[in-house]
């Protein structure tokens, strides 16, 4: 077992490895000078200077990259061009309100998606089916802002029931930290609820079609018990690898929402940071969040052995 | 004689239609939906009701009337003009995003499925780039450069690349087993034609599937860009920024983001009842994989 860790967790190595080539290249890569178009149009020479040296541009870029790689790994993520703050400690803001509800998102959608998706399997066809299949590919194709929005004028215009825009930390207590994050992580859910139960279903459905089914069927085993223990615990490892590979499409949408809803979460300091072109925010933003969902994988990856007995590491 | 021609005829022509229609239900209506909205697009000057870009500050934030179909937004556009032209826009991306992403994938893989040393490099970085998030990647490129359709199409098609990668190479690696290749090779079929004659085909129909998947989703990608403030220039009318000149008076005036949301959301709809259509019928096993 500790064998497989160490061997998963430097596979995430190279993984990791592109994504810093990838984030740093990214500043490197656009047409022309990078310091002019942090500066934006209005940069004098003077301030391009300044960016420049800030930035280290002068020096040859395998060194830029591995003095930039080298303060990563010890957590220094650079500074910010707009407030001088160091992007590590800003992101430390930040990254609350996206994680909670990223989680929640998970957590909800795992509850709501599993279900269904065994429903959708077991009634293959017929008209319950249908109509969660048909529900899922409508839930799928919605844009978030019209979920979001849609939330909004139901549930806080119209009922009062949650407040329209903006965030409370959980340090605020409950009562005023749960009410913020329903609505957002409801928005998000939709599409991951859909994705999930569209997984959940195709692999439940191959199942089914296993010969052991038709032996717990023939011994007399109660379908809720066959759903439950022999579907999908063998169904179990796709599903949650889907959780894992859905998370890429959970955190883009989460940005969205930020905007949809005020909330000063990852997102929205990335978007921010990007209109006042403040790239070492960018990079940092965005490294940090795919070293999530690295991480998140391997989680998943790690906990296949408990979902199914026969991996052994 | 003419009549006993005939009458078999029709009645074949019409079984097929029934067949269709009972068979895939889902399909014919993305197909319909979705060709009502090209044709909305395709006709947009005849059909549209003012001049999609013309600003007319007396007429700011009109409610839907018979003069405005759909109102008019924060400028005095009209939003039911601005929808259909936008059309035009998102439609465009969604099929340049698809093309793109298809062809770089397809290339990509080829390369991948039949080279070891390439496979080893190329998958790693297909890995680092699925690592980050797609709008993220999306959203950092059209930052560092100056937005307009071409710039959002790469930016958007750059995050599906991976996908399409790994989707060819699998194919390919399960066919380069199969003994018609073996067969070929040993005929003296050289390798472009090899990887022409004998793979490409084989890619063909999950390429089509998932090519339905990547419009769909960039359709949804170039409303979330616009949307964010970062897409097409506003002064274009895509969904996207129509929505996004919509937000901040949304409370006031909900119509503005309401219908392009619904046609955003209605095409994107169409587009993956063909694509489910679509895996159905070119091979029921992708039904699994994808």
């Amino acid at each position: 077992m500790l064998a497989y860790i160490l061997k998963r967790l430097l596979a995430t190595i190279p993984v990791m490895a592109t994504v810093a080539v990838i984030v740093f290249m990214l500043l490197h890569l656009t047409p022309g000078d990078p310091a002019a178009l942090i500066g934006g149009d209005l940069a004098t020479p003077e301030d391009l200077r300044r960016i420049r040296e800030q930035l280290g541009l002068e020096r040859p870029i395998a060194e830029q990259f591995l003095g930039w790689l080298w303060q990563v790994l010890q957590g220094d993520l650079g500074t910010s061009l707009f407030n001088q703050m160091p992007v590590s400690q800003l992101i430390a803001q930040r990254i609350e309100p996206t994680l909670i509800i990223g989680l929640t998102i998970m957590t909800f959608a795992v509850i709501v998606a599993i279900p269904l998706g065994v429903i959708a399997a077991w009634k293959a066809g017929s008209w319950i089916d249908q109509l969660i299949m048909t529900l899922a590919v409508i839930a799928f194709s919605m844009p978030i802002f019209l979920i979001g929005y849609l939330l909004i004028f139901k549930f806080s215009v119209e009922l009062k029931w949650f407040p329209v825009r903006g965030y409370q930390p959980m340090s605020a207590g409950p009562a005023k930290f749960f009410p913020h994050i329903v609505l957002p992580s409801l928005t998000v859910s939709f599409i991951y609820i859909a994705l999930l139960t569209r997984m959940t279903r195709a692999t439940v459905l191959d199942v089914l079609n296993q010969d052991y089914m038709r032996t717990a069927r023939a011994k007399g085993m109660a379908t809720p018990r066959i759903l439950a223990v022999h579907a999908l615990k063998n169904a179990a490892v796709p599903i949650v690898t889907m959780v894992g590979i859905g998370l890429s499409s959970l955190l883009g949408g989460i940005v969205v929402t930020e905007t949809v809803f005020a909330i000063p979460g990852m997102g929205r300091l990335m978007i921010d940071a990007i209109i006042r072109r403040d790239f070492p925010i960018l990079q940092g933003v965005i490294l940090v969040l795919s070293a999530l969902y690295v991480l998140i994988n391997l989680l998943i990856d790690l906990s296949y052995s408990l979902f199914d007995p026969r991996i052994r590491y | 004689m003419s009549i006993a021609i005939e009458a078999p005829r029709k009645s074949a022509s019409s079984k097929t239609l029934s067949y269709w229609l009972r068979r895939y239900p889902l399909f014919i209506l993305g197909c319909i939906g979705l060709a009502a909205i090209i044709l909305l697009a395709l006709f947009a000057p005849l059909i549209g009701t003012h001049d999609p870009v013309a600003i007319n500050p007396a007429a700011r934030l009109r409610p839907p009337s018979d003069a405005w179909l759909f109102g008019s937004d924060p400028f005095g556009r009209d939003v039911f003009s601005r929808v259909i032209w936008g059309g035009r826009v998102s439609l465009t991306v969604g099929i340049g995003v698809a093309a793109l992403s298809v062809c770089l994938g397809l290339a990509i893989g080829m390369i991948a499925g039949f080279n070891r040393v390439a496979d080893a490099v190329l998958m790693r970085i297909m890995d680092g780039m699925m690592a980050i998030p797609g709008i993220l990647l999306a959203v950092a490129l059209v930052a560092i450069v100056k937005p307009s359709i071409t710039t959002v199409v790469i930016a958007i098609a750059i995050p599906e690349v991976p996908r399409v990668v790994r989707l060819v190479r699998s194919v390919v690696l399960s066919i380069r087993e199969q003994p018609y290749i073996e067969a070929a090779r040993l005929s003296g079929v050289r390798f472009p034609g090899l990887l022409i004659r004998h793979v490409l085909p084989n890619t063909i129909a999950p390429l089509i599937v998932q090519a339905s998947f990547v419009c769909a989703s960039a359709i949804l990608s170039e409303a979330y860009l616009s949307f964010l403030g970062l897409g097409i220039p506003p002064t274009t009318p895509t969904w996207g920024s129509v929505i996004s000149e919509g937000r901040n008076v949304v409370q006031l005036a909900f119509w503005v983001v309401l219908y392009p949301s619904l046609f955003l959301g209605a095409t994107v709809l169409f587009i993956n009842l063909i694509g489910d259509g679509l895996r159905d019928m070119l091979d029921p096993r992708l039904a699994r994989t994808l």
